[in-house]
């Protein structure tokens, strides 16, 4: 999601799966690296990308970052980016992995293997990829494997897409709703990120038009803007996959201006939408973890 | 650091956008803007910034917002590449991914520290003090919503438009709910039940400027012995602010506010694992000075700003939270926030 990044994902959190399915999951990336003589998996998460890591442990990171290390045979460890004990605890809570320990001493875990794949390298931090290369040789394919592995989302998943989704309509519900009983820009906004966040959902951003036409931006600490036509978009999280939401309230809104910055965040500009947007929901798009679209829904309300 | 250390052409400040309360971020601290994606600022010899972030649907906003000329792109390492050459100070150049190591391959590098900040300016302490009211406000409305029945998540929505609705444009925020009070973590679908001690860090920004504050409620009565451990906290947190004067160091602050603890025989819980810090800086701009541990030795100055936290496991009374955004004077650390700390009973 390119929106701007807050410094923790508070909404609610939980474990993603049970530790039956993260085991199938390991068994299966297990299975590809025996077949392929690769001796690990590195997968990369950070709280803004995590696709890799969330696919193979369901984690995704609250703060800074975290890698998997699964191989070819034996259990999966966990490394986190955070700082000290007591948060390492705190991500024991976050995945099935028993092992959890300090990025630190990634390196020396990665010792007892010679050849890795690592899917995640785009995101990485430099130094914690100088502390894979400096340990083991690093194979092309990482990011193609999760692709591949990921790339059919199972009925769980498709669950979570579809409660994501149902989560940001009702969020763009709630802010049409304020608006037509006379709440501001802002308060309507706030009050669609509360139905949101008490729908459940994990991460939650708000993207709007202060000044219909103008490409939408995060709320910045606002606290009372009229606007008539109210353009915003709201994307949702939960387990690691996100509904999105475009909506107009009040007056019709001009385009492309407002929805040029909106296509470049992955949603697409639906059918029948051309010069203006007028007050209702435009779309509703489903993507799974690694942004591949899953379902798609078109409604003018 | 300038360009005419170390003869340096550029000086170059990176982030990776993933904003952080633990750590300071450059960008901000130069531009005023949190970007959106990585961003680069470029400071050449004659002074001059320019500030290269992305993605580049974003240039209305940053050149809106940004206090120096804006080059929004999608490929900021490429476009700092070709921007500097020769020898060239760098700061974050670890904490990006390696693209950004290869665009400055051809230059001569010199790493610099990312954060060099030391007391806060007074906008900063202004807006920590904004920050503060609305923390303390917001804090006071959630008392009214703590009952059994409502879940840890909930709450914290509650809190967290609370917090915004007054005026953050941020929110750092952990919780836990327990009959013996944990350590905070994110909220989870836990239902609050009656004698659960409910623990919060309450972390608004305003203008990029955070402040924290500690708090522990009860929901029902606090019982004498949990009365009288928090009171150990509430006079080690008058201990530690006492000792925050110019001159002192951040670890005679640390000696001074373990002193009743340790007094009350809690020695061995006022290190690692049991807590991790006393307190720390607060971003987004300079984390100066440090965290608040035994072993910083950074002194103190005027006007520098931290959370002194002396949140505390105790044998029976399990964790508690207090802790307040202190200011360093000359008569000591002072409060922004206004209410005497004290346990919560709802």
């Amino acid at each position: 999601m390119l929106t701007l990044h807050p410094v923790v994902l508070r909404g609610r959190t939980e474990l993603p799966f049970s530790a039956d399915e993260l085991s199938a999951r390991v068994a299966t990336v297990q299975r590809e690296l025996g077949g392929a003589g690769v001796d690990a998996l590195v997968a990369f998460g950070d709280a803004r990308s995590y696709a890799p890591l969330a696919w193979v442990t369901g984690m995704v990171p609250m703060l800074k970052w975290a890698v998997a290390v699964v191989p070819a045979s034996g259990e999966t460890e966990l490394y986190s980016a955070l700082p000290g004990a007591r948060d390492l605890r705190r991500v024991r809570t976050l995945a099935h992995v028993g092992s959890v320990a300090p990025i630190g001493q990634l390196a020396g875990g990665l010792a007892r293997f010679r050849r890795v794949m690592v899917a995640g390298l785009r995101s990485m931090r430099a130094r914690t990829e100088d502390a894979i290369r400096g340990a083991v040789q690093v194979l092309d394919g990482g990011d193609q494997l999760i692709d591949r592995l990921s790339a059919v989302p199972s009925e769980r998943e498709r669950e979570l897409l579809r409660g994501a989704s149902e989560a940001a309509r009702l969020a763009a519900s709630e802010t049409v709703s304020a608006c037509q009983s006379g709440a501001g820009a802002v308060e309507a906004l706030l009050r669609g990120d509360l139905a949101a966040r008490e729908a459940g959902m994990h991460d939650v951003r708000v993207l709007w038009s202060p000044d219909a036409g103008l490409p939408l931006r995060p709320l910045a600490g606002e606290t009372a803007v009229d606007r008539d036509p109210l353009v915003f978009y709201f994307a949702v999280e939960t387990g690691g996959y996100w509904g999105e939401a475009l909506a107009c309230a009040g007056g019709p809104a001009t385009l492309p201006a407002a929805l040029a910055p909106v296509a470049r965040l992955g949603l697409s500009v639906q059918e029948g939408v051309e010069d203006q947007l007028t007050p209702g929901f435009y779309s509703r798009r489903s993507l799974d973890a690694s942004g591949v679209p899953c379902s798609q829904t078109i409604e003018v309300g | 650091m300038s360009t005419a250390d170390a003869a340096l052409e550029w000086v170059v400040h990176l982030h990776d956008g993933v904003h952080s309360y633990l750590e300071c971020n450059p960008v901000f601290a130069l531009t005023g803007v949190r970007t959106i994606g990585e961003a680069a600022v470029i400071v050449g010899r004659d002074g001059a910034i320019t500030l290269l972030a992305a993605p580049a649907c974003d240039g209305a906003r940053l050149r809106e917002l940004a206090s120096c000329p804006v080059l929004a792109c999608d490929d900021v390492a490429g476009e700092l590449a070709a921007r500097v050459s020769g020898r060239v100070g760098v700061a974050g150049l670890d904490d990006v991914a390696s693209r950004f190591r290869r665009a400055l391959e051809a230059c001569t590098l010199v790493r610099l520290p990312s954060d060099t900040g030391r007391a806060k300016s007074d906008d900063e302490l202004a807006a920590a003090r904004r920050a503060s009211a609305i923390a303390e406000q917001a804090y006071d409305e959630l008392l009214g919503a703590l009952r059994p029945g409502v879940a840890e998540y909930e709450l914290i929505a509650r809190l967290d438009v609370d917090v915004r609705r007054r005026g953050a444009d941020d929110h750092f925020v952990l919780c836990s709910s327990s009959p013996i009070g944990d350590n905070v973590r994110a909220p989870t679908a836990r239902r609050l039940e009656p004698g659960d001690v409910v623990n919060l860090e309450i972390s608004p920004s305003v203008d990029g400027q955070f402040i924290q504050i500690c708090r522990t409620a009860v929901l029902g009565r606090a019982g004498v012995r949990r009365r009288a451990d928090y009171a150990l906290i509430v006079a080690a947190l008058a201990a530690g602010a006492a000792a925050a004067r110019p001159g002192a160091t951040v670890a005679q602050v640390v000696a001074a506010l373990d002193a009743p603890l340790i007094d009350a025989g809690l020695a061995e819980y006022c290190r690692p694992p049991h807590i991790r810090v006393r307190g720390h800086g607060q971003g987004l701009a300079s984390l100066s000075p440090g965290d608040i541990t035994f072993d910083n030795d950074t002194v103190l100055e005027e006007g520098m700003m931290f959370t002194l936290h002396p949140n505390q496991r105790f044998p029976d009374s399990g964790y508690m939270l207090c802790g307040e955004p202190i200011v360093v004077t000359a008569a000591g650390g002072v409060a922004l926030t206004h209410r005497q700390p004290g346990l919560d009973e709802c």
